[in-house]
């Protein structure tokens, strides 16, 4: 089984997988061409010196955000920190004030030729705003507006339905979430279309997630109980929906696509299988049909549909931390070939695409940079809409290459180094794991941390450590309970082959900095090895593991507890054990300096635990600084990343000026 | 009517006379009128003196009541181990961190050093043109002041309490925080009706403040604000107060803003800790600590352990 919670930050990647859903490829070879020149034209020759650039340039808020392609092919919206920008790129963009990701604003969506929605996540529920436009003056003006505050989710827009929407609302069932599905129209009174008997499904027991054709008709439900998937449907239009299949176990099960004839459905899934891997669904026959595709040693993460077909044309997934596409057809392979003949050293994204008119949205960039997004209204006529990050344009950034770790019997790991762009005869090495432990992964892609770092003059390591998502569940169960433990080798194994693979690291100036779980094998870092590291930061970092089930943030929630148990171990019967994983509990242990940055409004990792390593190693009078920041929470928004990382480099610049020293072991603390 | 004629003529023939009559007449009535201004000045300052030594009078018997009173707490705690000598060191310290420094500064030094010199300009003639309430005013002063110092005892006989605790009592250590403001938060003690703690009122501020409650488990019960009262059962968490100790019960993170409220209760020991040490390290020193939210987490007791070995140490050091 695969657990998904993750104590994680912004380095790591999430499971691609979701991301596919809505994911179609479509290539025009010119338009690629033209906007592959234009980019690299952009990253070679005269580029600046990233050392000039400041955190707060590194953590910008990205410019244009959310893009989103009308269902006709002719207007662009995207998100910026302060509004709703909608327009074209040649008759430009007009402002929706009130609408930015500043107020909180995401998920920009067409749900008409001139109706968008956006949503604002609430504590309990989700705020949905729904805008029609229309042109005045030259100008995109906001003509009506609604808003609905529910649980709930946009099953389908209906975008062939202008200002029609089909909308789950999630209720109460046996004690499980379920949902019920209504059509709305968005500009009427929204209150009245909610209520019960209007609702579009019937006794449908536990259905959580719902499925629609590409003519908007509910064809096949999803439920969860105790973590084993089930498929559901309506057969003939009769009102009862009755369960059609059940997976044998608990495992992964993400339906993708129904075919129109309601008998086909795309998924990937790891249920016979250690990879998550692409399949074919028989409805009819309510069993696996066949595999698309499977790689025996990465999860398939996303499928790609073209228009036109129904069944996907490639699978993709992250390969040495880059995502590769496997043709399923010949179709697919031409698209692949095209994508890749047409960008070969560059990443291409499609963000959207309509396909009467050819119009597509592009992301596209070299490995390690921000992309720039094109907006092409037909092969070969591309405009770039912008960059992500403009604060960045210009600049050089540093690469990220695949190290390859061996583990002797074990499948070998896949760690990353970035060496940075000025290269010292001399580097100093910044080990930067991700957090998580379990379900999340570093990527070669681009990371505002690894580039801070580089930019400094660091060389940066990323570890997809036993645990990490995208290597198979075998892999990731691995990683379970292996806090400070087993985990903590394949770090240390990845250290060790980058000392061997690039001789100018250097290896008397190593320090060790991470977030979340990352913050906490920052402190076990030093405790295990202190005459490898010279000093740890942690930021948001777990320090006592028995607190990770005391934190009201689990003493609330039971399944997060169930979830922590399995990540963690259990607090009752191997109290022992997570009392000798903490580095709290082990603080006679820290002979390297240490600082701990640590937010207020932490949800996930208690300011507790910084708080507590900070009184047991005051109490030690070791080289300790405790960084609270009030209104933090577990990562920064833009605007903290400078009161969070401002004083990251100055703490290394200071642990590695004096001289290497061994490190002398203390006797270690009484256990409890 | 001829008298009246010859008058005129004479004014007539005299016209130095009736300029020099004027100035007459004018400079006895500017001496009439500075001569009355000054007596309303003097007399102003004679009352203005009245007050300040009525004034002087009052705080001196404030502050003879309040020390009185405070000796009087610190000396009736019952003798035996450290509990008088730590006691007084942390009323030393409640006393300097209290706000009376400051509030003597506001309703006696400045009063005073007002009243002395008073009346200043000619607005301040007003006052005492309004004696009664300029006098009623002036007593104010006095009255906060001696509130303060009430508060200060207050808080002082609660301290001192705490050691004096009976055998089925312990000391609950109440942390929190609000965004908002709370009239009252009730602990209620399961199976004990009316035996009930309110604390509070809170508004937009951080609280530590220690309680002496029965031992055994409580429970927070609600809080209210105004027409608004939220039942705080949903924070499911027993206090399991044990006798004879401080019981750290975690951090209440609250809040009461209109019809928005909201309870959480972390668990944040060290933190606890921290300030425990910071503002009664003396009562660390007296009692042991429990731990009444979550039992079995070993970071109290290892702590305190680890502080004590720690000292013990430092004493041995040559």
């Amino acid at each position: 089984m695969r657990t998904a919670l993750s104590l994680t930050m912004g380095s790591g990647r999430v499971n691609l997988v979701v991301l596919g859903f809505m994911l179609m490829l479509v290539v025009a070879p010119l338009a690629l061409a033209q906007a592959q020149n234009e980019t690299a034209t952009e990253h070679n020759g005269g580029l600046k010196d990233p050392s000039q650039l400041t955190i707060e340039d590194w953590f910008a808020d990205a410019s244009m955000s959310s893009v989103a392609l009308s269902p006709d092919g002719e207007l662009v919206a995207f998100l910026t920190k302060e509004d709703l920008q909608v327009g074209t790129p040649d008759g430009g963009f007009s402002s929706l004030e009130d609408f930015g990701r500043e107020e909180g604003w995401s998920n920009v969506r067409w749900i008409g030729p001139k109706t968008l929605s956006v949503e604002r996540r609430l504590r309990t529920a989700y705020l949905y705003a729904f805008l029609g436009i229309e042109a005045k003056e030259g100008r995109w003006v906001l003509a009506r507006s609604s808003m609905i505050m529910e649980p709930g989710y946009i099953v389908d827009p209906l975008t062939k339905l202008d200002e029609q929407i089909l909308f789950a609302k999630v209720v109460p069932e046996n004690d499980l979430p379920a949902s019920n599905v209504f059509k709305l129209n968005v500009f009427d009174e929204l209150g009245g279309q909610l209520r019960p008997e209007k609702k579009l499904n019937y006794f449908t027991g536990e259905i959580l997630y719902w499925m629609t054709d590409s003519r908007g008709r509910l064809t096949v439900g999803v439920s969860r109980k105790d973590g084993v998937p089930a498929l559901w449907e309506n057969r003939d239009g009769r009102r009862a929906w009755t369960k059609l299949w059940t997976a044998p176990k608990e495992q992964e099960f993400i339906p993708l696509r129904v075919s129109d004839d309601g008998k086909t459905l795309w998924a990937l899934t790891d249920i016979d299988s250690n990879t998550m891997v692409a399949v074919e669904f028989d409805l009819v026959e309510a069993r696996q049909r066949r595999v698309l595709y499977e790689n025996a040693a990465f999860d398939v993460s996303t499928l790609l549909f073209v228009d036109g077909q129904e069944a996907p044309v490639a699978a993709g997934y992250l390969r040495g931390g880059l995502l590769h596409y496997e043709p399923l057809s010949d179709e697919g392979r031409r698209e692949v070939e095209r994508l890749k003949a047409g960008f070969s050293g560059l990443e291409v994204h499609l963000v959207d695409y309509h396909a009467q008119s050819g119009a597509a949205l592009l992301n596209v960039h070299p490995t390690a940079a921000p992309g720039a997004i094109y907006a092409c209204s037909a092969p070969g006529e591309c405009d770039r809409l912008g960059l992500e990050m403009p604060g960045l344009d210009g600049y050089e950034l540093a690469e990220t290459a695949l190290l390859p770790v061996d583990r002797g019997s074990e499948r070998p790991l896949e760690a990353f180094l970035t060496l940075p762009v000025k290269r010292a005869a001399s580097i100093p090495l910044v080990i930067f794991p991700h957090g998580g432990p379990i379900g999340v992964q570093d990527d070669r892609y681009f990371s505002p941390y690894v580039q801070w770092l580089a930019a400094a003059g660091y060389a940066v390591l990323q570890v997809n450590y036993r645990g990490s998502s995208g290597y198979g569940s075998t892999f990731q169960e691995q990683g379970l309970q292996q806090f400070g433990r087993a985990i903590e080798d394949d770090i240390e194994a990845a250290v060790e082959a980058s000392l061997v693979a690039e001789p100018t690291l250097d290896s008397d100036r190593i320090v060790v900095f991470g977030s979340s779980y990352g913050g906490y094998s920052a402190l076990m870092g030093v405790i295990r090895n202190p005459a490898r590291y010279r000093c740890a930061a942690s930021f948001a970092g777990v320090s006592d593991l028995h607190l990770m089930f005391t934190q009201a943030a689990t003493r609330y929630d039971a399944s997060l507890r169930e979830a922590f148990i399995e990540i963690i171990g259990d607090p009752e019967m191997q109290r022992e054990s997570l009392i000798e994983h903490s580095p709290v509990y082990r603080f006679r242990d820290i002979v390297r300096p240490v600082l701990l940055i640590h937010g207020t409004e932490d949800p996930i990792v208690d300011v507790e635990h910084s708080w507590r390593l900070y009184k047991m190693l005051e109490l030690a009078s070791a080289d300790v600084e405790l960084n609270i920041i009030d209104g933090l929470g577990h990562s920064p928004t833009p605007s903290q990343a400078q009161q969070v990382l401002g004083p990251v480099l100055p703490f290394f610049e200071t642990c590695l000026a004096g001289e290497q020293t061994s490190a002398q072991q203390p006797a270690p603390a009484e256990a409890p | 009517m001829a008298r009246q004629r010859k008058l005129a003529v004479t004014l007539r023939s005299h016209p130095f006379a009736l300029l020099a009559g004027a100035v007459v007449l004018f400079m006895s009535l500017s001496i009439s009128s500075v001569q009355a201004s000054e007596r309303t000045w003097r007399k102003c300052t004679e009352f203005m003196q009245e007050l300040a030594e009525a004034h002087r009078e009052s705080i001196g018997d404030i502050e003879a009541t309040f020390e009185a009173r405070w000796n009087r707490v610190l000396a009736e705690v019952p003798e035996g181990k450290t509990a008088r000598k730590e006691l007084s060191a942390m009323a030393k310290r409640l006393r300097q961190n209290s706000g009376l420094t400051a509030s003597q500064h506001t309703n006696v030094t400045r009063v005073l050093d007002l009243l002395d010199h008073m009346p200043i300009t000619e607005n301040d003639l007003e006052y005492c043109r309004n004696k009664r309430f300029f006098r009623n005013r002036i007593e104010t002063f006095a009255l906060a002041y001696e509130e303060e110092g009430d508060q200060l005892l207050a808080e002082l006989e609660a301290l001192a309490s705490l050691f004096s605790l009976k055998p089925d009592e312990g000391v609950l250590i109440i942390a929190g925080h609000i965004d908002g403001s709370v009239e009252s938060i009730k602990l209620d003690q399961d199976g004990r009706l009316g035996k009930a703690l309110l604390v509070g009122p809170y508004r937009n501020e951080e609280f530590f403040t220690l309680a002496k409650v029965q031992a055994g488990p409580h429970h927070w019960d609600h809080m209210r604000s105004g027409m608004w009262e939220l039942n705080l059962s949903f924070l499911d968490t027993t206090l399991d107060i044990q006798a004879g100790a401080l019981n750290y019960a975690g951090v209440l993170s609250l809040s009461m803003n209109f019809s928005l409220a909201s309870a959480q209760l972390d668990d944040r020991a060290a933190i606890v800790l921290d300030k425990m040490e910071v503002r009664y390290p003396e009562l660390l020193r007296s009692l042991p600590m429990f731990n009444a939210l979550t039992p079995d987490d070993p970071f109290i007791e290892f702590y305190l352990r680890e502080k004590a070995q720690q000292n013990e140490s430092s004493a041995n050091a040559p």
